[in-house]
Parts: structure tokens; C-alpha cells; sequence
């Protein structure tokens, strides 16, 4: 066993552990509900398929049906867990370069057959085939001919997946990439039935959202489905791990208002929700306090922040000036991120002074924890933020004062909060630097999406969700010409691209660490983007609910262990 | 022989009128700006953009999109939906038709019933402090948007007093099954029926008794009671019979906002959805299917009256 795998072993035995504390203490049978029957809200599913996965509520629904080669829980720290699931054990080669993987002989479909290294192989394959088009293809690049067979040039064959026997199979990375135990955990990476999806493709049928062609590998299987309504799991007696599953039955309906979730929480009629109007935190204190709800608040893998516009291939807004870094500093920092916190998320959330948020690891490193964020500093750097704004007016030569400078931010669908947010933003910039900020208001997503990609705006505001626990899901989004520069601003600077360049294949964790550090604060001091706040989720569940997840990364919801008191 | 004419006439019309809302809908979806992809392709690198909407075949110019679009039409393919794959109109209707219709049928029985008799009091004591209610109670009703009665009725019953569940829909038994969930929502949805029918047979019978032939029936000795059942009213449901087809009509294309709330797998929380959500195909077909069952109650109607009344056909069949 080499050093590898031996570190890894050890924190997995701790992560076993953990997750035993999370399980309800063994006591009496009667003081469990007789009836173990949970019902949710939940959003319906574009889709079935897991390999083309693309929202949070596919990720949720297919987390419980299906299952990879890890399964993630939460620790009572409500930092994420991931245990081995569909995989027993897995070796890393000495140069960090080769993956492989044994799978857990017990596991078996639905339909009794049993899961084997095939069915990986053909999933890991399928991501990638350029035919389907899958959102989350990018993920599998790191894998050696991967990106090149998607991009038509290379063949399937040289793709470097292989299947050693029916239980084992390997992977090899054309670089090492730290991050690539956490990407393929997440659900495109989770096996198929290739014979299933041959044989619906010869009889016309559709794969993609009939659930009763599909078998199933997690705890649960899908019992039935009506459209944009509801769906009903039970309880997957192959499951390899039925005995920890006390759930018999899940009951998920769309419920699209606010306030009847609200109605059907106060009514118990509703296990545990993700509060999506957070006006009903203080609301529902009492049933807090008085014990009827639990409640707990966690940071999302989020952040809220302003794109400028940079791009190469533009002026740099209908103002001209975004692209210099002094401007986009100043404005940066004109915005008082506390006082945004209070008004427009009652306080809720975390301001946010660097691009990366809480709670994402390097190794077993919290980022944040490791350093200052980095606005922090420059705020008290630059007190005068006229001065600097008028720097920067200097550098690109621009005659005349802020109060010439007129900046637009474009918006859409508006709500009393957005409008009020982008008053405020007016606001802050007259205050701090004179200048004037136009709102250009959209009425949909599609007006909005051309008028951006026209790149007739100075900044807009954007939330980014991260996609896996690792701060290279931010970080990556800010290299040079990468897939999603577009919705970023464009931002393109050599050092920060060869920081993170050497970061990702660094196999130092603490060494990987200072160069995320390093490059987030380029990032930060050349304005490439202005953070506002980090997200915090408010969950609440019923009194009676023990062994609820919430992980950071994947399903929302980790509600296979759940098991109901008596209430 | 010219009532067959006429009937063949409103049959073109009915036809071109189709073809007509078919044409405008799918330019008008075409003129908005993005797709049903935009929304999915948005966080999307380009290179996978580009295959997603080879896929869907939407890089193709908007002409071929149209001819293909009304090649379908014409063989009652209206297409898979883009956001849905594999579901197609036909299946969307058949699964989410008959839970609007029941809604609507519920409503539409209950708000006409209470309205026609509201009316019919209002009407008969004219001037009274009953008509001033009725007249108050149908403006109130009116101006209130459905959804404060659900959310309303939603809070009191089932929140509060817990007579009723606060979601759901019977899923066996469509038809007749389950009452519990649909007592809300039929509720919250008649309002509008009760106000709008009230005031119809109100303003329709005053006009009839204002006629010279009620005064003749007057004068010939009939009671106010005989004067009202046998002449004010018969002759004052030709109105409501003129409306009542169109309720009907409309009674499938669903509610959003009381769907929306009561959580009900219903037609019209999926039609706006797929508006907002650009699904092209799903949008076409609802369309299509909703105003060809709506030109066809037209149409019905327009032949029951020329058959009632054929001074509506030879006046060239103007209604």
C-alpha cells in the first residue's frame, strides 16, 4: 500500500466514523414512528438520465435512486462526508496519474442484476460522447483522450478508462488533478445499463424521462411520476445497504409557492424544507423554540458577485473604462457589504471580501480558514476611493471628472429587490466616487442574455454555485479564454493563469493551497470580479426527523438514512 | 341547402382561422429573443453549446423550422417537447386534461348555479337591499384575483382549521374521487363564475322585462311569479345559453394560480410553464389543440343558433 492510499485509508475510517455518530442512537424500537413515510417539496426532473444530469433537483432525485462510487453525508459540523458506496476500496498510482477502482461485489441493480465495472465504464464513456452533448462532459477532460475524443478528434478506443475485470476498472489522468476523486463522485459519473438504453433506443422508447424503463442501484426507486406534479419513491429492497434504509416511502410533490410550503411546514404535513423566502426565519423562530421545528443555517458553495465587463473582443462597456484595473477596484470596493447584508438578506448571509467561500477544502485545509480574505486588506489600503477611481481615469486618459462617468448595469425580470439593490448600488457609487450608474432593466432571462452578450453593460450582479468541494470550482472560472469567461467578464491575466496552472497539478496540498491563495488575491486586487455575499441555506426540519444530511455539494438532501421518531 | 353552405362557410373559416393562430404563434415564440436551450446552455461552455442545439436542430434557419413545424401540424405531430424529453402534446393533454377539466367542470357547476340564482334574486327585487348586495358582492368578487381566495381559503381551512388538506389531487378515480382536495380549489375558482353569471342573468332579465310582450303578460292577468318563470326567464337565458359553451370551452385550459397553489398536475400550470420555459413544440400544440376545441364550440354554437334562430342565417350568418 503506498503513501497514497494509506492517507486516504485512514481518513475514510474517520469519515466511517463520523458517520456513524450521525446516525440516530441505537434505542428502544417503539420509539420510532411505525410509519416511516417522508414527504417533500421537491422540483420535477428535466430528465432521468444520469449521465445527462443538469440541475439540483435532478442531482437530488437521482442521489436517492441511483447511487456511485461514493455516497456524501454531512457531518454534525454540517461539513461534507464521502464514504465509499458503490466502490469497496480504490488505489491512486505513485504519480498521482492512475485511478483504480473495486467495486462492492453486493451491489445490484433493481432488477437483481448486479452492478459491475461495465457499467461504469460504459457511463464514464458516455459522458464524453460527443454525439450526446452532456452538460457536465468537461468534468471527465482530466482523463487521458477524453477531451480529444470529445472534440472529434481522437477515438473512443484511446480514451484511457479500462475495465480489468467484472469489478475492477481504472482510469488514468493525462496530469494529475487533486480534485478528481471529488468530480467523479458526483452523479454523471454514476453507473448505466447500456442494455437498458440500447434496447429503449431500438423499441422507440424514451430514456431520457420514462422512469419505468429505468432500474435503479441507490435506496430507493421511482414508484411513480406525474408530470410537473409529484413522484413517489419506495425503498429498494436490493439495495446493498437496505438495513440502514428505515424509509419505506418518499413522497415528493412540486409545490410552487412559497407560502403554501409554509402552510404545509406549519401543519407538519412537510418533513424538512430549504427556506427559499427568508422571511419566514423569524417567523418560524417560535416553532424553533418551542421545539417544533429544528433548524439549522449552513453556508452554500455560493457566491453573489459583479462581472465586469473585460472581454477581448469588447470596449470594455458602453463606458470604455472596464478595463482598468484601478476603476474596477474602486468600484469593488465602494460597495459596503455589510450594510447589503442587513437590507437585502435580513442579515443572513455572509459578506463576502474574496471569491472563494466558506467551507471549500484544499486536502484537509478550510481556504478560508488559511487566509485573510483578501478585500479585507485593500479596504484599508484605499480609503479614498475617488482618488483611485480618478487614477485610473488618468490611465486610460479620460477627460473629466466621476460625476462624467456614467456606468450601465443590466437586469432582468426586476423585483422590488432587485431594483432596490441596484438603487442602492447607485447609491454607494455617488457616495464614495461620483459616479452615475444607469440601470438597464430587461423584462426576461432572453433580453437580458442578448443585451450581455452584445456586451451593452459596465457590470452585472451573478450568482455562481460551485460545483464540487474544491476551490478551483471558482478559481477556474477567471483563466484566460475557459469555457464560462463569458459570464465572468472575460478577466485574463498571465499570472494568475500560471498559478492556477501549476496549482492544479500540484499533488501538494499545502503547496496547492498558497497558489490558490496567491492567485485569489491577483484576482481581487486587479478587480477582476467584486464579490458581495456568500449565501447562507436555512433548513428546517420537524422535530421527529434523526439522520437528516444536508452536504454542501450534490443532492440537497441526503435523506436516505433518515429514520422518524414517534410524534 | 344554404344551412349546409352556411355550416360549410364557418368550416373554412374555422380552418384558416387555425392555420392563421398557428402561423402567429410559432413567429411570435421565434421573435422572442433566446430559446428553450438559452436557459440550459447558459452556464454551459461554448463547444457544448454549440452540439446542444445541433441536437435540437434549432441552429436551423427559421423558415425550415416553420415548414417543419406545419408538416407536423398537419399530421397531428406537434413535436417532442424540448424541455420534457419524449413527452409530446398528446400525452401532456391526456395526463393533465382531465385533472383541469374536472377543476373547471367543478367551478363552472357550482359558481353558474350560485350565480344564476344570485341574479335571479337580484333581479326579481330590484332596487331592494338584496339586489344592492348582490350588485356589491359580484363587484367585490370580481376585482379579487383568484389567487387571494386560494392562498385565503388555503390559510383558513386547511392551515388553521385543518378541515382540509393544504395540497394535492385524487390520483385514482379522476373523476369522482378524492372530494377533499378539490373542495378548495373549486371554491377559490368560482368566484368568478358566481360574479360574472350573476350580473349577466340580472342585466338580461331587466332588459326582458322591460319588453311590451311582459306587459302583455301583465295585462293579461299573470301573476308576477308565472310572469317571471314562463316569459322573463326563458327568454333571458339566451344570453347565458351564448356564454355558457365559451365557459365550457375554457374550462380545460386550466387555472394557473389556483394549480399553482393547491399543487393540482394540471394544464394550465404546465401551459404557462412552458411559455416561460420557450418549449416551443409543447407551446404550438397547446395552442393549436386549445383553440381548435374553442373555434369548435364556436362553431357548434353558431349552427345551434341558425337552428334556433334562422333569422341569424339569413342575415349571413352574423351572430
Amino acid at each position: 500500500m503506498n503513501a497514497v492510499s494509506r492517507k486516504l485509508l485512514s481518513v475514510l475510517i474517520a469519515c466511517m466514523l463520523l458517520t456513524v455518530s450521525l446516525m440516530p442512537l441505537a434505542g428502544a424500537e417503539e420509539e420510532y414512528a411505525e410509519e416511516q413515510v417522508l414527504n417533500l417539496t421537491y422540483q420535477d426532473l428535466n430528465l432521468i438520465d444520469v449521465n445527462d444530469v443538469r440541475n439540483s433537483n435532478e442531482f437530488q432525485v437521482l442521489t436517492e435512486v441511483q447511487e456511485g462510487l461514493f455516497r456524501t453525508f454531512s457531518s454534525e459540523d454540517h461539513t461534507d462526508v464521502a464514504v465509499l458506496a458503490g466502490a469497496e476500496s480504490y488505489e491512486v498510482s505513485e504519480d498521482g496519474l492512475t485511478y483504480t477502482f473495486h467495486l462492492r461485489p453486493e451491489c445490484k441493480w433493481s432488477d437483481g442484476v448486479p452492478v459491475t465495472a461495465q457499467n461504469y465504464v460504459d457511463s464514464w464513456l458516455r459522458l464524453i460522447d460527443p454525439e450526446e452533448a452532456f452538460a457536465y462532459a468537461e468534468l471527465a477532460f482530466g482523463i487521458a483522450g477524453a477531451e480529444s475524443y470529445y472534440e472529434g478528434e481522437g477515438a473512443r478506443e484511446d480514451v484511457a478508462i479500462a475495465l480489468i475485470d467484472d469489478l475492477t476498472f481504472s482510469a488514468t489522468l493525462a496530469e494529475p488533478d487533486a480534485a478528481f476523486l471529488k468530480k467523479i463522485g458526483m452523479v454523471p459519473f454514476y453507473p448505466i445499463r447500456k442494455d437498458l438504453i440500447d434496447a429503449a433506443k431500438e423499441n422507440g422508447g424514451n430514456w431520457t424521462n420514462d422512469y419505468q424503463l429505468h432500474v435503479f442501484n441507490g435506496p430507493f426507486v421511482i414508484a411513480d411520476r406525474v408530470l410537473e406534479n409529484s413522484m413517489t419513491l419506495v425503498k429498494n429492497e436490493e439495495y446493498w445497504d437496505k438495513d440502514n434504509v428505515y424509509i419505506t416511502q418518499v413522497n415528493l410533490r412540486v409545490v410552487p409557492e412559497s407560502s403554501t410550503q409554509a402552510q404545509l411546514m406549519e401543519s407538519q404535513q412537510l418533513d424538512f424544507l430549504k427556506l427559499e423566502d427568508i422571511e419566514y426565519v423569524d417567523q418560524w423562530q417560535r416553532y424553533v423554540d418551542n421545539g417544533t421545528f429544528q433548524y439549522f443555517s449552513q453556508t452554500a458553495p455560493s457566491v453573489t458577485y459583479i462581472a465586469f465587463d473585460m472581454h477581448d473582443d469588447a470596449n470594455g462597456g458602453p463606458s470604455g473604462l472596464m478595463k482598468n484595473e484601478k476603476i474596477r477596484l474602486a468600484i469593488s470596493l465602494a460597495f459596503d457589504r455589510e450594510e447589503y447584508n442587513l437590507l437585502f438578506q435580513n442579515g443572513l448571509s455572509t459578506p463576502a471580501y474574496s471569491l472563494v467561500p466558506y467551507g471549500m477544502v484544499v486536502g484537509d485545509k478550510e481556504m478560508r480558514a488559511a487566509c485573510d480574505e483578501p478585500l479585507l486588506g485593500l479596504q484599508a489600503q484605499y480609503t479614498d476611493l475617488r482618488a483611485l477611481f480618478e487614477e485610473g481615469l488618468k490611465e486610460v486618459g479620460f477627460e473629466g471628472t466621476p460625476e462624467d462617468v456614467t456606468l450601465t448595469t443590466i437586469i432582468y425580470s426586476p423585483t422590488t429587490l432587485t431594483t432596490n439593490i441596484n438603487e442602492w448600488y447607485k447609491q454607494q457609487l455617488k457616495d464614495k466616487i461620483g459616479l452615475n450608474l444607469n440601470v438597464e432593466v430587461y423584462p426576461d432571462t432572453s433580453t437580458w442574455v442578448s443585451a450581455r452578450n452584445a456586451y451593452q453593460y459596465d457590470f452585472y450582479t451573478m450568482g455562481w454555485f460551485g460545483d464540487f468541494n474544491d476551490p478551483i470550482t471558482f478559481l477556474n472560472l477567471f483563466t484566460t479564454g475557459n469555457g464560462y469567461a463569458r459570464f465572468m467578464g472575460g478577466f485574463s491575466d498571465s499570472e494568475y493563469d500560471a498559478l492556477i496552472a501549476k496549482a492544479s497539478s500540484s499533488q501538494d496540498d499545502a503547496e496547492r493551497l498558497q497558489l490558490y491563495i496567491d492567485a485569489e488575491k491577483i484576482l481581487m486586487e486587479r478587480g477582476g470580479t467584486a464579490p458581495i455575499y456568500f449565501a447562507q441555506n436555512q433548513y428546517y426540519s420537524q422535530s421527529y426527523v434523526t439522520g437528516l444530511s444536508c452536504p454542501t455539494f450534490g443532492a440537497e438532501f441526503e435523506f436516505s438514512r433518515v429514520r422518524l421518531l414517534k410524534h | 341547402m344554404s344551412f349546409l353552405r352556411y355550416a360549410l362557410k364557418k368550416l373554412a373559416v374555422m380552418l384558416l382561422t387555425l392555420y392563421l393562430i398557428a402561423t402567429a404563434t410559432f413567429f411570435l415564440l421565434a421573435a422572442t429573443p433566446g430559446d428553450a436551450l438559452s436557459a440550459r446552455v447558459e452556464r454551459l461552455p461554448e463547444t457544448v453549446t454549440q452540439r446542444l442545439y445541433e441536437k435540437y436542430g434549432l441552429n436551423k434557419p427559421i423558415m425550415e423550422r416553420y415548414i417543419t413545424t406545419m408538416k407536423g401540424l398537419l399530421h397531428g405531430d406537434f413535436g417532442e417537447s424540448i424541455i420534457y424529453q419524449g413527452e409530446t402534446v398528446q400525452s401532456i393533454i391526456r395526463q393533465k386534461g382531465p385533472v383541469s377539466a374536472r377543476l373547471g367542470l367543478q367551478q363552472m357547476l357550482l359558481g353558474v348555479t350560485i350565480g344564476l340564482l344570485l341574479g335571479l334574486l337580484a333581479a326579481v327585487k330590484k332596487g331592494s337591499l338584496w339586489d344592492y348586495l348582490v350588485v356589491v358582492f359580484s363587484i367585490l368578487l370580481i376585482s379579487v384575483p383568484n389567487l387571494v381566495f386560494a392562498l385565503l381559503l388555503q390559510q383558513v381551512f386547511a392551515g388553521q382549521l385543518r378541515l382540509f388538506p393544504v395540497i394535492g389531487w385524487p390520483k385514482e378515480n379522476i373523476w369522482l374521487g378524492g372530494w377533499e382536495y378539490t373542495v378548495l380549489p373549486t371554491l377559490a375558482g368560482c368566484f368568478g363564475y358566481i360574479a360574472s353569471y350573476a350580473r349577466l342573468l340580472k342585466a338580461s332579465m331587466l332588459d326582458v322585462m322591460n319588453q311590451e310582450y311582459i306587459l302583455t303578460a301583465e295585462s293579461k292577468g299573470l301573476t308576477h311569479r308565472e310572469v317571471i318563470l314562463h316569459h322573463v326567464l326563458r327568454n333571458a337565458f339566451i344570453p347565458i345559453v351564448t356564454y355558457l359553451p365559451m365557459s365550457l370551452a375554457m374550462c380545460i385550459t386550466g387555472s394557473f394560480f389556483i394549480e399553482s397553489v393547491f399543487s393540482i398536475p394540471g394544464l394550465g400550470l404546465y401551459y404557462v410553464n412552458a411559455v416561460a420555459a420557450q418549449d416551443v413544440t409543447i407551446v404550438m400544440g397547446e395552442t393549436v389543440i386549445i383553440s381548435a376545441i374553442y373555434i369548435f364550440v364556436i362553431f357548434i354554437t353558431d349552427i345551434l343558433y341558425s337552428i334556433v334562430d334562422p333569422r341569424i342565417r339569413i342575415k349571413g350568418g352574423k351572430r
